[in-house]
């Protein structure tokens, strides 16, 4: 007699059969070990001697039945986002001429304004796309970029006024330019400054950072933190080179001294021969780094008041919960060309900011070509189909979605191929290692941002 | 003594998914973020947007 096949029943076991993948990770925790299940973003932190109980059982049905669900999410993040932010630069020029720039010299000395006119032109073509693909009530953000955008400071003031009702504005500058005036004009359009500082003194500071004549600005960017440090919506970047390196912690009691609230270290972009000249080493930089956090904690126990380290806090946010993140670099695809765009003084697209004078990577020009036609443009699809899955090592790398093999304009500048490992690999994955740690010792809301809570809401919780 | 009573709900609720969380040998939980559904998120590279909260909490004007 013939026998039906019986249906195939979920496996107990992790690792064989219809059972799941779990990596398990050695974080560095002297008492537990991480459970990761790669596609999924899926982690658990498991006592070392109950880590046959977390490889069959319970836990292994427990996240089979929630898979799907975790799937559905990490798709929706990686490919079902909208364009929701534009970076415009509205001049090529920059009084600044800082080591590791990743824009072009000459562009940054000699190069054009896009000039009012052209300006209210690029942010109601803009306006016009928005308003076509976001939800009624959800404003985009509009964010004036660099090269110095303070130096085409009427042009973007008279937007910025022009257009209060229709974007969130922010502004990325160096402080040079960001007189009384400018400063007060920006609190009372609720504007967001991002201000651009590389250490607690001059001497480092001003290694780096410097005009064209070699003269450094620490003094009159530590004044405007000081007359922006009770402004919600301040944070400063900090650029990680060989040159301040072993000052962040340092940097992490001046920020607290101050009075920031989050602040970005992040390691220098290796887009331009200067700043792969100025690329930390992986093992020191993570040192380093940690060293920073674990003061940041300790400052946080002692005061009672937090500076987020946001790049970091956007790992933690990222492993909790994957579409928790701020930031969009460290996933792939990764946030450009498909959550946000650049454009360049002379209107070219493209996929961000750190592909601008990449011309193989314009999408086209925002004042000929319509916004939907760039986001589908070649250059455009060959950025947000860069996945790590096509990636080697990371698409074996059980991590591969809390780092997300960032940046591709950085991958393709040192490899000439956008599918390649991130020259800070490494790094990643002691940062990642690190949140688990974090994690571990259930200090994760020491390193985030305040809102973070109220921006999310618990979806799974292993019983 | 209702803004009172919410606070004092709020860290009673914080203290006990902190000691559940001592307590346990497998720590596993995920968070999801409230935009999501609008199909935007958070979705900016760096930090700079404030959001209608920190725009309420600044008196400086």
């Amino acid at each position: 007699m013939e026998q039906t096949p019986k249906q195939a029943t979920a496996s107990r076991f992790a690792n064989t059969g219809q059972g799941p993948n779990f990596s398990v990770l050695e974080i560095g925790d002297p008492k537990r070990v991480a459970v990761v299940e790669a596609d999924t973003a899926y982690w658990a932190l498991v006592d070392r001697q109950e880590l046959p109980q977390a490889l069959g059982g319970a836990m292994v049905e427990d996240f089979l039945a929630r898979a799907p669900e975790f799937a559905a999410e990490m798709d929706h993040l990686r490919a079902g986002l909208k364009l929701s932010a534009a970076y415009v630069n509205p001049t090529e020029r920059c009084n600044l001429n800082c080591s590791y720039c990743y824009l072009p010299e000459e562009m940054r000395k000699n190069g054009i304004d896009m000039g009012e006119e052209k300006l209210m032109l690029a942010l109601e073509r803009l306006l016009q796309h928005f308003r076509k693909i976001l939800p009624e009530g959800v404003k985009p953000q509009l964010i004036f970029h660099g090269s110095e955008p303070m130096v085409a400071r009427e042009a973007v003031f008279a937007a910025i006024a022009r257009f209060k009702d229709d974007f969130n504005f922010g502004i990325q500058t160096n402080a040079t330019l960001l007189d009384d005036a400018a400063i007060s004009f920006l609190r009372e359009h609720h504007v967001g400054i991002g201000l651009s500082l590389d250490a607690p003194t001059a001497e480092v500071a001003n290694s780096t950072r410097k005009n064209w004549q070699g003269n450094g600005y620490y003094d009159t960017v530590v004044a405007v933190i000081k007359k922006l440090v009770d402004y919600p919506a301040l944070n400063v970047i900090t650029t990680v080179t060989q040159a301040n390196v072993h000052t962040l912690t340092e940097m992490v009691d001046f920020y607290h001294g101050l009075g920031v609230r989050v602040v970005m270290l992040n390691p220098v972009r290796c887009t331009r021969q200067g700043g792969m000249d100025l690329k930390p080493d992986n093992q020191v930089l993570a040192e380093a780094f940690f060293k920073a956090l674990d003061r940041s904690f300790e400052l946080f126990e002692q005061t009672g008041r937090k500076l987020v380290i946001a790049n970091f806090a956007n790992v933690l946010a990222g492993v909790i919960g994957p579409t928790g993140r701020r930031l969009m670099c460290d996933i792939s695809p990764c946030g450009g060309g498909r959550c946000f765009f650049a454009v360049s003084a002379d209107g070219e697209v493209v996929p961000c900011s750190e592909f601008i004078g990449m011309n193989e990577f314009s999408g086209g020009n925002i004042f000929r070509d319509d916004p939907a036609d760039i986001l589908a443009s070649k250059p455009f699809q060959e950025v947000t189909n860069r996945k790590v899955e096509k990636i080697r090592p990371c698409a074996g790398c059980a991590i591969r979605h809390f780092c997300g093999a960032p940046c591709p304009a950085e991958i393709y500048k040192v490899s000439g191929d956008i599918n390649a490992p991130s020259p800070y690999c490494s790094f990643f994955e002691e940062q990642v290692r690190h949140a688990f740690r974090i994690i571990s010792q259930q200090r994760e809301e020491a390193y985030l941002w305040d809102s973070w809570r109220t921006e999310t809401e618990m979806s799974y919780c292993w019983k | 003594m209702g803004l009172l009573r919410v606070f004092l709900c709020t860290q009673i609720n914080k203290k006990k998914e902190h000691t559940m969380k001592a307590q346990k040998q497998i720590i596993s939980y995920r968070r999801r973020c409230n935009l999501i559904g609008q199909g935007t998120g958070l979705s900016h590279y760096i930090l700079l947007t404030p959001s209608a909260e920190t725009t309420a909490k600044d008196n400086t004007k």
